[in-house]
Formats: C-alpha cells, sequence, structure tokens
C-alpha cells in the first residue's frame, strides 16, 4: 500500500529506512535528546527509540517552538531522521526540517499509522510531485 | 501563492542564500497552507537562544548569519538565554557555559534582535496593538498576543519566525484570517480557580484535551486577571499547542456567546470541574523535598512583583531552599525603582532577568526539585532535565508558606 503526502523539503531518489512511528504529538524539546536523538519524552509509547537514520512518522509537532532548533541541531550533529513524515503542515517541524535539510512529507495519510509498525522497513520517494511512503518487505502485512 | 517580483527574485538567490532559504521556508509554510500572499509585519519574537536548549548547532547558524550582515527588518527581541546575562556568576553558571550563551546573544543582537531575552515581548516594548499582524514564536507570547491583545500571529518555531523578522513578513494563513480566530471548542468552566495556579492548571488541562487549531472558549471565568490569563496561556500551549483562546466577557474578541463563534455552534463542548484541575495538580507532582522555588514563567510581571513582594516582607527565605523569580530588563527596572526588588532580596530571595527556570541548566547549578505556580514549567523541567530534576506546582502563596519563615 502507498501512503501519500505533501512534499515539504524534497529529495532525490528513494530513501531507505526502518520506520520509527507514532500517534503522538513530539515536542522536539523535550521529547527529543538533542545530543543522542534518542526519545526521552516520558509519556510516549517510543520512549527510549533513537529517531536518528529512521523514516520518522508522527502526528505533528506539539510544544516548544525552539524544537525547530533542536530539529536543525539533530541535522548538523548527524542525528537527524532520513525523513520527517507528519499529518499536519507545523510550523515548528517545517522550519527545523528547511533549515536543517531533512526530507519532510506532510499531510501524510494517516492510515499510515494503522498499516506500518515500528521497525518495518519503509521506503520514499516523490512521483509527480507527490510524496509517498511505502513499506518494503517479503510476505503481506496484515494490519490488524 | 502569488509572489512579487521582488519576493521572486530573493527566492531566486539574488538577495543571498539566507534569505532565499528564509524566503523559501515562508513559501513552504505558504503553499501547504493555501496561503494568498504574503504580508508585511513590524515585530518578531524570536525563540531559540538558550545554549542549554539549542546548543552549539544554533550558536554557529547565528554567528554564520551574523558573518554575512544580514538584518532583521523588524522590531525583534530575543526569548529567553540559559542564564542571566550580568548576573551568571550568581546563578552557579560555568564560566564555559556563559561564554557560549553570550556568543549567542551577541550574534543574534548582531542581526538587529534585541537582547532583552525575555519570553514577555508584550510587557517589555514589543506590544502589538489590537489587529496588527505579527511573527511570533515562543508559544507562552504567541498565546497572549493572539488571545489577550487581540493581535495576529500564527505559532511559528523559532526558525520560522527569525526568517520572516529577515523578510519582514509572513505568508497570509491560519490566525490572521477572520475565519480562523472564532472559538469552536466551548470550554465550560464549572469551578472557581481559587488562585493563579488553578488557572494555570486549567490550561494546561484544556491544552492537553483540544485538537491543534481548535480555539478554545472559555465560559464561566469571572474577575481572571492579565497574569492569570498568561499562566492559563502559556500551560495550554506548553501541554497542547492552543494558539489563540477566548474568555467570554474578558478577551477583546469575546464580547458575547454568540459572537464568540462566529454564529456558528462549537463543534463540542468541554466541562472542566474541580475533578480535572485536580487530575494536573496530581499529574504536576512529586514527592520530593523542593531545593528552589521559582516564579516567573512566563516572565512576572510587575502586578506580580508587587504581590510577591508583599507576601514576603518580613519573612526569610529557609536554608536550604532558594527563592528565585524570574523577569524581563523592563519589569525589573520598575521592580526595583519600587522597592520590590530590595524587599525579595532582604527576605533572602533573589530576581534574576534574561532567563528562567525551564532553560537555563538548573539541574548542572545543582537543583533536584522545584515548585513553581507555573503548570508550564512544571511540564518541562522533569523532560529538559531527563529526569535529574523533578517538579510540582503550588499557588505563590503557598510556596512562600512553605520556603519562608517569619
Amino acid at each position: 500500500m502507498i501512503f501519500r503526502g505533501r512534499v515539504v523539503q524534497g529529495w532525490i531518489g528513494e530513501i531507505c529506512g526502518k520506520v520509527l512511528i507514532t500517534k503522538s504529538k513530539i515536542s522536539f524539546l523535550g521529547d527529543v535528546d538533542l545530543n543522542t536523538g534518542k526519545i526521552v519524552g516520558t509519556d510516549l509509547d517510543i520512549k527510549g527509540e533513537r529517531i536518528s537514520s529512521k523514516i520518522f512518522i508522527f502526528q505533528e509537532g506539539r510544544g516548544s517552538t525552539a524544537g525547530s532548533n533542536v530539529i536543525y541541531g539533530l541535522s548538523r550533529g548527524g542525528l537527524a531522521p532520513k525523513l520527517i513524515a507528519t499529518r499536519r503542515a507545523e510550523l515548528i517541524t517545517i522550519s527545523g526540517a528547511i533549515f536543517g535539510g531533512v526530507p519532510m512529507i506532510s499531510n501524510i495519510d494517516e492510515k499510515i499509522f494503522n498499516f506500518l509498525d515500528n521497525g518495518n522497513e519503509a521506503k520514499a520517494y516523490i512521483r509527480d510531485n507527490e510524496a509517498c511512503v511505502e513499506e518494503v518487505s517479503e510476505g503481506q502485512n496484515v494490519p490488524f | 501563492m502569488f509572489l512579487s517580483k521582488e519576493e521572486e527574485n530573493i527566492l531566486d538567490g539574488q538577495k543571498g542564500w539566507i534569505l532565499e532559504r528564509a524566503m523559501r521556508l515562508l513559501t513552504t509554510i505558504g503553499d501547504l497552507n493555501n496561503a494568498e500572499r504574503l504580508v508585511p509585519i513590524k515585530r518578531s519574537q524570536v525563540a531559540g537562544v538558550s545554549y542549554r536548549t539549542v546548543g552549539d548547532p544554533t550558536l554557529h547558524l547565528v554567528e554564520e548569519l551574523a558573518r554575512e550582515k544580514v538584518k532583521v527588518r523588524t522590531k525583534a527581541t530575543q526569548n529567553p538565554a540559559g542564564m542571566d546575562l550580568k548576573r551568571w556568576r550568581e546563578m552557579g553558571i560555568p564560566e564555559w557555559f556563559a561564554e557560549k550563551q553570550l556568543r549567542i546573544c551577541r550574534a543574534y543582537k548582531r542581526l538587529g534582535v534585541e537582547a532583552s531575552c525575555t519570553c514577555t515581548p508584550y510587557l517589555s516594548g514589543n506590544r502589538p496593538e489590537f489587529g496588527e499582524v505579527v511573527g511570533f514564536s515562543e508559544s507562552s507570547a504567541v498565546a497572549f498576543v493572539n488571545s489577550v491583545v487581540g493581535a495576529r500571529t500564527n505559532r511559528h518555531g523559532g526558525l520560522d519566525a527569525l526568517s520572516a523578522a529577515l523578510i519582514g513578513k509572513v505568508p497570509l494563513m491560519g490566525y490572521l484570517l477572520d475565519e480562523n480566530r472564532t472559538g469552536n471548542v466551548h470550554v465550560k468552566v464549572c469551578f472557581k480557580p481559587k488562585n493563579e495556579t488553578d488557572y494555570s492548571a486549567l490550561g494546561y488541562y484544556v491544552g492537553k484535551e483540544v485538537e491543534t487549531s481548535e480555539v478554545p472558549a472559555y465560559d464561566g471565568i469571572k474577575g481572571a486577571s492579565l497574569d492569570d490569563l498568561k499562566l492559563l496561556g502559556a500551560a495550554s500551549a506548553a501541554s497542547g499547542s492552543v494558539a489563540l483562546f477566548h474568555v467570554l466577557g474578558l478577551t477583546p474578541e469575546a464580547k458575547d456567546i454568540g459572537g464568540v463563534f462566529g454564529g456558528d455552534k462549537p463543534k463540542y463542548k468541554l466541562e472542566v470541574t474541580s475533578e480535572e484541575v485536580q487530575s494536573v495538580y496530581d499529574e504536576l507532582s512529586t514527592t520530593e523535598e523542593p531545593d528552589l522555588v521559582a516564579m516567573g514563567c512566563p516572565h512576572s510581571s510587575i502586578q506580580e512583583l508587587r504581590k510577591i513582594a508583599k507576601l514576603i516582607s518580613g519573612r526569610t527565605v529557609k536554608r536550604g531552599i532558594k527563592f528565585w523569580i524570574f523577569t524581563s530588563p523592563k519589569v525589573f527596572e520598575e521592580a526595583k525603582k519600587s522597592g520590590y526588588v530590595s524587599i525579595i532580596r532582604s527576605a533572602g530571595g533573589d530576581v534574576f532577568l534574561n532567563t528562567c527556570m525551564v532553560v537555563e541548566p538548573i539541574e548542572e547549578i545543582g537543583f533536584r526539585c522545584v515548585y513553581t505556580n507555573s503548570a508550564k514549567a512544571a511540564f518541562y523541567i522533569p523532560r529538559i532535565t531527563k529526569g535529574k530534576c523533578k517538579s510540582s506546582i503550588a499557588p505563590l502563596r503557598t510556596c512562600i508558606e512553605m520556603c519562608t519563615t517569619s
């Protein structure tokens, strides 16, 4: 199944990586450690996971507006996700992604939250100006 | 989105890479949010200043921008830094941190962003007028200027607020438009707030419950002060993403129940009783003994400082605990002239500028537990310190009773 969204920060070719996915909203300041890329937010289901090199999918940014500087800093430190995908085109996350050069999708199809799990392999590409995310796996993925 | 010839030239790189990136950011945001065009702004609030929260990457970025000699085109003010810019030694801030922090503030200043370092620009010389379009980051300042002042801003991140300040424009979208400013959640307040922390807890609860871009309209609050609304707005902008709220009969765009919802019915009703408020007190509490009582998130107003001076006069701060108040330089000068600062210091407390208990490295200074009247602060402190420092909310009166003797 292909999940589509809008391109915020484009990229060339295919991005492949492991999925890190949560239905939660993320305040990059407070929920993510700038120095390690680890999720430290205590009320998050993905606490303890690292966002670095992942295809990081979440609802949207929330909380601190300095979150954009944290995303930027993660990128400079080589700790940014390979790709960020969110439901909403939220400004804090967008500004961090664009300044940090982190590929980003917004308005991602919300079905993605029911179909993809943490650890799935996925790939992202741009086709006809639309961003696409697809699972890469052998065998069928039964979503329930 | 429509762009003028000049705006297109900037996007094309004709004014250099910095303005090109800033313009690309603003136009991307605008396109994704169906903005018709960009509109000029005269005021900005720039978050992303504390070395503790943004670190070397933002330091290097801002220094690079300063080297390129770009300048903001608005009256722009910086968010709190990670320390009092003059009295950092008295705070216990190490020299290596101070050096980095001063570099950040100086670099922003070279871009033209004033180093008042406060989250309350509206109390500190950068206050918009009713209806004025501005480009603010700092979630608590966005909430206050939108809701209490009736100015118009979207909830910008630190970097897009900076971009908007450099270009002097923001996309015409979101809360700049009349149709997005009406209330759409009817918040029935079914308890009587007893103090400022009750208002903070109320905001915290509502922030968690409502969806982003929903506009709560509070019904049933009588007699809330500006400081109460300041705390309420900051809390709901931290637990959630509330950028605009109305308080029936109190805030400028909420004259009556018909008008506040724009003639439509609200999406749903949210009832808040003392039970829900108690759940916030339960969540934002700890069994640890405090070693710091901290007020000023958002930065204290002159009224709050007067109240603190009145309550603490004649009392003494206990050994083993510090009582610190955080405020902006402008308010500090007023408080000094009025004698409040010397009353607080005579009691053993202190008043610091340019920073706060959230963005300064309190666990490095040595604190392990902070009591505060601000739900926003109590929410962030355990997270930003990665659990090294706990926090609990309690009203000012209770905090003073707890940390002082007569």
